[in-house]
């Protein structure tokens, strides 16, 4: 009997804390989300199970937790905490990445940079309310919405904070169709949502598609060293793709690496959350800015647009402007329904996939910038 | 410390409008060296024959003229000229006969170094001299 009520002591029930519960029902809801919804899935879902995993309660000192130096969750949340799983993605993303309707239209680019705003805002906003700088910089890059860069960058400024970074970015990636459409119609009018994108009169060669991984990687790597990891492997993917000479690495890169790296992100992240650590007024705090982040990370983007059109002669539609956050493809894909619901036959998706692209250089270029500041 | 004193505590200001400020004119220098990326290309590839034929054939030692852009018709007045054009297009895929398949027309396109050729045949649709005929063969339309 005594045996059994020790074992009694030892099981989930038991030991179980009402934070570990309310994890336990985000984690569902996040599961929700991604199957039934179709939210983000590859992301949800991992990150979903993560957060069940990391909250089931357990007997401190048997080396399961996350949190313990022996544990086989810690092991693989090396990945994360070494910033090595965002380096991995971001090389699936550059072997999956079609730079064609950014280099046809180069002056989108511009909106990706524009997007950036919000991050920067985000780090002022954040040291107001009494963050340190480390930590406001990691709560910053949630502005760049994406992922793997604010995990990254977490990882090297404030590890503690990467389980609500991360999942706050992965969330406001997730909650992109409910987020964005209301800013983008709020910040325009019609009449600029009616605006029609010339198609382009110029192909692009096969000689400039690989000239851009080159230059990309030299010009924005010398800006901003520390941006190495991450436009290091994504211009390297992307080039292994345009060559055309490594086809089996660069398929490789864009499948199975890409989603080895992705589960395994995401169920350390999701595993992560336990309860006792992340439940804290500082999350509830970085969840606000995240979504401060986010926002002023599109509107900021709508607004350069309607800026650039008082000097261009053909207008751009300022839509536009909101896919320059770096959440591929959601927010392309948002602009281009938007403007399809004015529209119907107003095609803006591989506009609006020029400014994502750009979004992910400017937001990983944001990152390097943010992580050598902290550094000097 | 909070507010305003806590950003300028810890240099927020600064980071904030340098940050900015780098990562805009990062993506400007790489959003301008793209938009001439293709330029730049063009001038690599066949920057001595443009070059030459700017000089109207003048050589560029010993002032002999080159014979090959001095032979070559006068591009401006070519471009300029949408009937030459097309019939030299036409003259060009004389051997196709008179319909043909538009992947045979882009390959001689092709093969004969023709600028953009895809962009040609699709404009060349879009303005009614090339027209489908029947089984999706086309025909020229002059």
């Amino acid at each position: 009997m005594e045996l059994f009520i020790e074992f009694l002591t030892n099981t989930g029930f038991y030991l179980a804390d009402y934070r570990n519960i309310i994890m336990l029902f985000v984690g569902c809801f996040f599961i929700y989300l991604s199957i039934a919804k179709e939210y983000e899935p590859l992301l949800l879902l991992p990150i979903g199970f993560g957060v069940i995993v990391g909250n089931i309660p357990f007997f401190k000192g048997f080396g399961l937790g996350i949190y313990e130096n022996n544990s086989v969750l810690h092991y693989l949340y090396f990945g994360v905490t070494s910033g090595l799983y965002p380096s991995i993605i971001f090389l699936g993303l550059g072997a999956m990445t079609d730079f064609t309707p950014l280099l046809a239209r180069p002056k989108l680019m511009l909106l990706g940079a524009a997007a950036q705003m919000g991050i920067y805002f985000t780090l002022l906003s954040a040291l107001a309310l009494g963050f340190v700088p480390k930590e406001a910089a990691s709560i910053a890059i949630i502005g760049g919405a994406d992922g793997p860069t604010s995990i990254f960058l977490t990882a090297k400024l404030a590890p503690h904070l990467i389980g609500p970074i991360a999942i706050a970015a992965y969330s406001y990636m997730a909650l992109i169709p409910i987020i964005q459409p209301p800013i983008m119609r709020l910040l325009t009018t019609r009449k600029e949502r009616l605006i029609r994108m010339p198609e382009d009169k110029r192909e692009i060669s096969q000689k400039e598609l690989l000239i851009f991984p080159v230059m990309g990687i030299i010009l924005c790597c010398f800006l901003a060293p520390a941006s190495i990891p991450l436009l290091g492997t994504f211009f390297f993917g992307n080039i292994m793709k345009v060559s055309g000479v490594v086809d089996r690495l660069a398929k490789t890169a864009a499948s199975a690496i890409l989603d080895t790296a992705t589960i395994f992100l995401g169920l350390t992240v999701g595993a992560s959350t336990q309860g006792d650590v992340f439940l804290t007024p500082k999350s509830v705090e970085i969840f606000a800015l995240g979504a401060v982040a986010f926002s002023i990370a599109t509107a900021s983007g709508i607004v350069f647009a309607k800026i650039m059109n008082l000097f261009l002669k053909h207008k751009i539609n300022p839509l536009l402007g909101a896919a320059g956050v770096s959440a591929v493809p959601g927010s392309a894909r948002e602009v281009h329904s938007v403007a399809q619901k004015e529209d119907p036959h107003n095609f803006l998706l591989m506009h609006a996939m020029a400014c994502n692209a750009s979004g992910v250089i400017g937001s990983a270029i944001c990152a390097g910038i943010l992580w050598s500041f902290m550094m000097a | 410390m909070h507010g305003i004193e806590a950003i300028t505590a810890n240099n927020g200001w600064a980071m904030a409008i340098v940050g900015a400020l780098i990562v805009m004119a990062g993506l400007t220098i790489l959003s301008i060296i793209i938009s001439q990326l293709h330029k730049m290309i063009m001038f690599i590839e066949h920057g001595t024959g443009m070059l030459s034929f700017n000089n109207n054939g003048k050589a560029k030692n010993g002032g002999k003229a080159e014979t090959e852009p001095a032979n070559r018709p006068d591009a401006d007045h070519v471009l300029s000229n949408i009937g030459n054009l097309l019939l030299f297009y036409r003259t060009t895929t004389f051997d196709l006969g008179d319909e043909f398949d538009l992947r045979d027309l882009y390959s001689i396109f092709r093969k004969n170094d023709f600028p953009h050729p895809y962009l040609t045949i699709r404009t060349l649709r879009d303005e009614g001299y090339l027209v489908s005929t029947r089984d999706d063969k086309f025909a020229w339309n002059l």
